[in-house]
């Protein structure tokens, strides 16, 4: 049957499942009940996974739209606008339903605070949308704050085969708040410019062609150049005083900072498009989709952005 | 002459913001950007306040202004002759003079047209000096076209930072004390007759309504033609100025082309592009499923 409802209505379970009978079990139930509804599925897992699912759903292959997450939202701050809220928007008044799993065992302590971030404000994102997203978590080998955090981050919870409501989870924002957390201090040696006359963005590319041309391809670095440019616009735009940004490399990865006197208090800027006709407002989601990580962490007088290019 | 050097870059189809902070950087630079007009055989135009102080000032600096006046290919004015004889600043008006002067310059033989002009008027209460950021947008067509070169100073002392970067944004270039003209990182915006357009350079915040000014013009050109921007020299372009272009592709729907974009263009276009082509293709998928 060809489910038609007339109030939306935003579903977030976690999945937390122990093994891959439970991981299939989970979510192919989840696809296939989604299906049988007439709603668009889609299934965004990351590698190993998605060749499992791919293999268990082979009959209804061509009603599912399949996305390596590890690709696709390797980035965390790209999931809801580019995963997501593409999905959603590319079918305009139909429930979506969607298996989104952004945390997995090979994400790195640094990632790990944007993905429980980008979880918790999945809920904000989603509000008045009618959806449902399933984010399966590997209960038996990721870390148990993790899991733990996956009850602040999702309404209802999937366990055991049972439903039954968190009664940890928690405000959105309140929750996303809590993964804004300082960075680590940058090497005192890293190369840095202040900025903030007038066409200094200049300076500011010059400087970040400069120096993360050795450690990227052209076209990466250019990327970078154009991620840069928009961090450092926002601040000439955006507030009175300088910036400063701060470019160095750790083992495996090119990190640029910026750092300035702005506050960015909307905790979805970067991952909402803004609407059609709107000119401004791009900046951020580009740097999320220019860049592998983008951590922030930002107070009312205070912000720093950390840019990630993986090597 | 001191050799502060700050605008010995700009050429002809230049439209420059100078942001002014320092006053004998600006005697000596006005006197550069004069004799190097003269140099080339330009006609030079400055209109200001105190132009007599400011033509004694740059004579003593080796200009030879008496000459040059004499001869016709310097002349000199004050702001108010621009304005409407009620004293307002009227967009119609100064548009007006401006391609007089122009075609008379072009009549007269001179190979270039160089304005340069002290902008202190619209810091005080002239009727009509909200409206000189968007006609200093619009100009940019006119500078397009390569035969005028414009030097728009604005005083630091006068203009207080964010009227100034609204200022900036409506020139193609920006200069200051310490920070010359470089063409490098300027956008440089040239009309390729009949119907193209060349962009060199950068495009960032800091000209954006210059870029949006002439992409606008070559849109409503909308006579059947298709016109072809030149990008290939585009060096850098943010997200606006892609969003700018790509908007400026779709709205022509087929009449209009990028020539010579870089990768990272490319990109950009695509994510400024993409949210409409994806929705169809995936509506078409679903359609047919």
């Amino acid at each position: 049957m060809t489910g038609h409802r007339s109030v939306a209505r935003f579903d977030h379970p976690a999945l937390l499942y122990r093994g891959e009978q439970e991981y299939l079990a989970g979510t192919t139930a989840f696809v296939r009940a989604a299906i049988a509804d007439g709603d668009p599925v889609m299934v965004a897992v990351p590698g190993k996974n998605l060749d499992l699912l791919k293999a268990a759903l082979t009959d209804v292959a061509d009603r599912v739209v399949f996305a390596d997450m590890a690709v696709a939202g390797r980035n965390p701050g790209r999931i809801i606008p580019r995963v997501l809220l593409r999905f959603a928007t590319d079918h305009p008044g139909r429930r979506v339903s969607i298996i989104g799993e952004p945390i997995w065992q090979g994400r790195t302590a640094l990632e790990y605070p944007a993905c429980a971030a980008h979880e918790a404000l999945i809920n904000a994102a989603f509000v008045d949308r009618d959806a449902a997203i399933l984010c399966p978590y590997d209960a038996e080998r990721l870390d148990p704050s993790v899991v733990e955090d996956a009850w602040r981050t999702h309404p209802t919870m999937i366990e055991f085969g049972g439903h039954r409501v968190s009664d940890r989870y928690a405000d959105p924002f309140d929750t996303a708040d809590t993964f804004n957390q300082e960075l680590p201090a940058s090497p005192a040696d890293a190369e840095f410019l202040v900025y903030g006359d007038h066409s200094s963005l200049a300076a500011v590319r010059y400087f970040v062609r400069r120096n993360a041309a050795a450690s990227l391809s052209a076209d990466e670095t250019e990327e970078l150049v154009l991620a840069a440019n928009e961090l450092a616009a926002n601040t000439v735009e955006h507030t009175s005083g300088r910036g400063r940004i701060t470019i160095w490399t750790e083992p495996g990865v090119l990190i640029c900072q910026v750092d300035d006197a702005g506050h960015l208090a909307d905790p979805l800027a970067g991952r909402l498009l803004p609407p059609a006709h709107h000119q401004a407002g791009y900046g951020l989601i580009l740097t999320n989709d220019l860049c592998d990580l983008v951590r922030i962490h930002t107070t009312p007088t205070a912000t720093t952005i950390r840019l990630h290019k993986y090597l | 002459m001191s050799g502060s050097a700050l605008l010995d870059q700009v050429t002809r189809g230049d439209h420059v913001c100078w942001i002014v902070d320092d006053e004998a950087v600006r005697l000596d630079t006005l006197a550069e950007v004069v004799q190097a007009g003269l140099r080339k055989r330009e006609r030079v135009i400055y209109t200001g306040d105190d132009p007599e102080g400011i033509l004694a000032a740059i004579e003593c600096r080796g200009v030879p202004t008496a000459e040059a006046l004499a001869a016709g290919s310097l002349r000199a004015s004050t702001p108010e002759s621009c304005l409407t004889s009620g004293g307002a600043f009227d967009p119609a008006v100064a548009m007006r003079l401006l391609r007089e002067e122009s075609d008379k310059a072009r009549q007269e033989g001179f190979p270039g047209l160089r304005l340069i002009a002290d902008m202190s008027w619209a810091s005080r209460s002239v009727p009509g000096a909200e409206r000189l950021p968007g006609f200093e947008a619009e100009l940019n067509v006119l500078f397009a076209e390569g035969y005028l070169l414009g030097i728009c100073a604005y005083s630091r002392r006068l203009f207080d930072p964010l009227s100034l970067r609204r200022h900036t944004s409506t020139h193609a270039g920006a200069a200051g004390t310490d920070m010359p003209f470089d063409p490098a990182s300027a956008l440089r915006l040239r009309l390729t007759p009949p119907y193209g357009l060349r962009l060199a350079g950068e495009a960032d915040i800091f000209n954006r309504q210059a870029l949006a000014a002439v992409i606008e013009h070559l849109v409503d050109q909308d006579d059947g033609s298709v016109a072809e921007i030149d990008v290939s020299d585009l060096r850098f372009a943010d997200t606006a100025a892609g969003r700018i272009l790509a908007q400026a592709v779709d709205r022509r729907a087929g009449g209009l082309r990028l020539v010579g974009a870089s990768p990272a263009l490319s990109r950009l276009l695509d994510f400024h592009g993409d949210r409409g082509a994806l929705a169809s293709d995936t509506d078409a998928e679903a359609d047919s499923a």
